[in-house]
């Protein structure tokens, strides 16, 4: 009793001493408590600049899109105005004629190729080069009017049969239209060598040349079927192979949330007290005993096409999660924990640790598991491509030196059989892809996960689920 | 401003319910932080420290105990903390098993102003000051303090019993050294 009089004295004495700090303190806390929140910002600021870019990119998707259907819709409306050379009036003669019907065949033809049955690269280059075709033709038909004023024995340089032949086709390939016209010009333009009619003539050469190399793949179909209307594509599409696999690996922060029990939660029982063993447990410690850590995985990833834009994908992954703790030095005493619901049934834990701050205990646990996600492209062009996935994932623990914290006791005690091996999460993240080359692309952005289990298998010794996230990125071959 | 209402304003970052809980709980805290350290610069910095995360962790506190309490425990592990990551105190901290002190009966009267007594306390080495400060101020148990310093109990008990009898010698002296004052006063 008088060896605690001491303390008591001092103790007191000890309760009211106050002293007072200097100012900068308060400034020097106020600071790096608002290093915090600008540490948060960046974060924020990505979370809302990719959302923001990914609605951009689907308004402009989707607006590009419905541009290219009503052009679609205009361009089949688009009638080639005829020359008007047949009524010009003075013009009867046949080389005239000839040179009409070949210019407007070859145009024509090129239009209805354009028009029916090219593969379309652009849109727009379509209703463009239609547009430059008919200028062309303006012009030409202007230019064999002046022609045919000026020198009206060109006409004789002229091989009007031949020419002829050639025009009086019903189809005229693009091979033919190439080969007419610069027979044609030079001939007719032979009197009059301006640098403007050299000028044009190389435009149509162009023209048709560019005509003729998109419409190489279907010249011949266009031959046989020149009514039959084709389908087609708007704008500038990346047609999607119909398979992609490859490796995947990701790098994050993996943490757990907690909720605890509060009341008539079983309370662990110390056996033998042993070495350090016999104590009271302290007090209920209510602050959170798990900090966030490093996480990775690595794996394979199979993609299958199942609509236009839109891909399930499935594969396998080594996944590493990490979290943290503050503990002491560990007891080597005996701890039991419930098994289950039933508190006369428990594991007996041979040490354990109480929460401190004398080290910091790392738990990791190595899944092996297989995610299952939607993908859909958001915005997609020949080079990049946005895309955003959502899906679910199976996890089966494969190793772990985890710790388990008991709130009751404010201690942490490891032992696997109490966690639950199969984990199922829900995961989302959105994913920037570059094609690196013809068949392979590769693609990065950021991931996230929550895990619907509880980590350990009896709710008495609390709730935690999962959260990871980080960035993704992976290589992928492509297979039409 | 009823300490609930403190706090919630302090989660939702008002930076005006920060300082007023600050100035609320500075001046008896930096008292904790003195005792633990050797200098008034390393008290600040602890004070510093542990205020920071006071903050960052007060949507943990639970409204069940006092504030005060939680306040105070985080203080204590933060200068734990720091003295064991400052090599200034480090060196000095050895917890090494000494020969058992017989734990000295007497019990003199502390007519010592707090701060007096406080430097006193600093005065000890800094291995028995920590378990001095831990076991005779906080009331924590020698095997609490094993586990809080990774200690054997049994090295809590001598060293607390040392670091007591240097005190107790200490405050004798100064006693005696004050009766001899009043003495000569008279």
């Amino acid at each position: 009793m008088q060896e605690n009089e001491f303390e008591k004295q001092l103790k007191n004495a000890m309760e009211d001493f106050r002293l007072s700090p200097s100012a900068p303190v308060w400034e020097k806390v106020k600071k790096k408590l608002e290093e915090k929140k600008r540490r948060r910002l960046p974060f924020f600021f990505l979370l809302a600049a990719g959302l923001i870019t990914a609605g951009y990119f689907t308004y402009h998707f989707s607006k590009q899109h419905q541009q290219n259907e009503e052009k679609i819709v205009a361009d089949k409306n688009i009638n080639v105005p005829k020359t008007n050379l047949h009524d010009s009036g003075n013009i009867n003669d046949q080389e005239n004629i000839a040179n009409q019907n070949i210019n407007d065949t070859s145009l024509k033809s090129a239009q209805k190729s354009l028009h029916y049955n090219i593969d379309l690269y652009s849109k727009e280059k379509v209703v463009k080069q239609i547009n430059t075709d008919i200028v062309i033709n303006e012009k030409t038909a202007a230019e064999k009017q002046n022609i045919r004023h000026k020198n009206s024995k060109a006409k004789q340089n002229v091989n009007i049969k031949n020419q002829k032949e050639k025009t009086d086709n019903t189809v005229l390939d693009n091979t033919q239209i190439q080969q007419s016209l610069p027979t044609i010009q030079p001939s007719k333009l032979s009197n009059d060598s301006s640098e403007d009619q050299q000028k044009i003539k190389d435009d149509v050469r162009k023209d048709l040349a560019s005509v003729n190399k998109d419409s190489v793949a279907t010249a011949k179909d266009s031959r046989n079927n020149i009514s039959k209307p084709v389908t087609k594509k708007p704008g500038k599409t990346y047609k999607n192979p119909n398979w992609k696999f490859g490796i995947t690996a990701s790098y994050g922060r993996s943490k757990l949330t907690q909720k605890t029990k509060n009341s008539n939660s079983y309370t662990p029982q110390y056996l033998n007290s042993g070495v350090g063993g016999g104590i009271t447990p302290t007090t209920v410690s209510n602050s959170h005993p798990f900090s966030s850590s490093n996480a990775f995985s690595i794996g394979a990833v199979i993609k299958k096409k199942i609509f236009k834009n839109a891909y399930i994908s499935s594969g396998i992954n080594f996944t590493h999660l990490s979290v943290s703790s503050n503990v002491n030095k560990k007891i080597d005493s005996l701890l039991t924990v419930p098994t289950s619901n039933n508190i006369n049934s428990f594991y007996a834990v041979n040490g354990y640790y109480q929460a401190g701050s004398s080290k910091v205990y790392t738990s990791k646990y190595n899944f092996i598991e297989i995610p299952v996600s939607f993908q859909q492209y958001i915005f997609q062009s020949k080079q990049t491509s946005l895309s955003y996935n959502a899906g679910f994932s199976v996890r089966e623990l494969l190793s772990s030196n985890a710790l388990i914290y008991n709130p009751n006791s404010n201690v942490f005690f490891s032992k696997n059989d109490v966690l639950q091996k199969t984990q199922f999460q829900v995961l989302a993240g959105l994913n920037v892809e570059i094609n690196t080359g013809k068949n392979n692309s590769i693609f990065i952005g950021p991931q996230i996960s929550y895990s619907l289990s509880n980590l350990a298998k009896n709710e008495n010794i609390g709730s935690f689920h999962f959260i990871n996230y980080g960035l993704q990125a992976g290589f992928l071959l492509h297979k039409k | 401003m009823d300490y609930k209402e403190l706090v919630k304003n302090c989660l939702k970052g008002n930076s005006e319910a920060q300082k007023q809980l600050y100035n609320q709980f500075a001046p008896s805290m930096f008292g904790v932080c003195y005792r633990y350290t050797k200098s008034v610069a390393d008290a600040e910095d602890v004070l510093q420290e542990g205020f920071i995360k006071v903050f960052r962790n007060l949507n943990r506190f639970r409204y069940e105990g006092e504030l005060n309490a939680w306040i105070r425990r985080i203080m204590v592990n933060t200068a734990l903390n720091y003295l064991k990551q400052n090599k200034r105190y480090s060196s000095d901290l050895s917890y090494e098993e000494i020969n058992l002190h017989p734990v000295s009966s007497e019990n003199p009267d502390i007519n010592i102003e707090a701060k007096e007594l406080a430097d006193l306390i600093r005065q000890l080495p800094t291995g028995c000051q920590t378990i001095f400060n831990l076991h005779a101020v906080e009331g924590y148990t020698h095997v609490e303090i094993g586990e809080m310093l990774g200690i054997h109990e049994g090295t809590s008990r001598s060293q607390y019993a040392r670091a007591r009898s240097i005190m107790i010698t200490w405050i004798k002296c100064r006693n005696e050294h004050v009766k001899q004052q009043r003495y000569a006063g008279k």
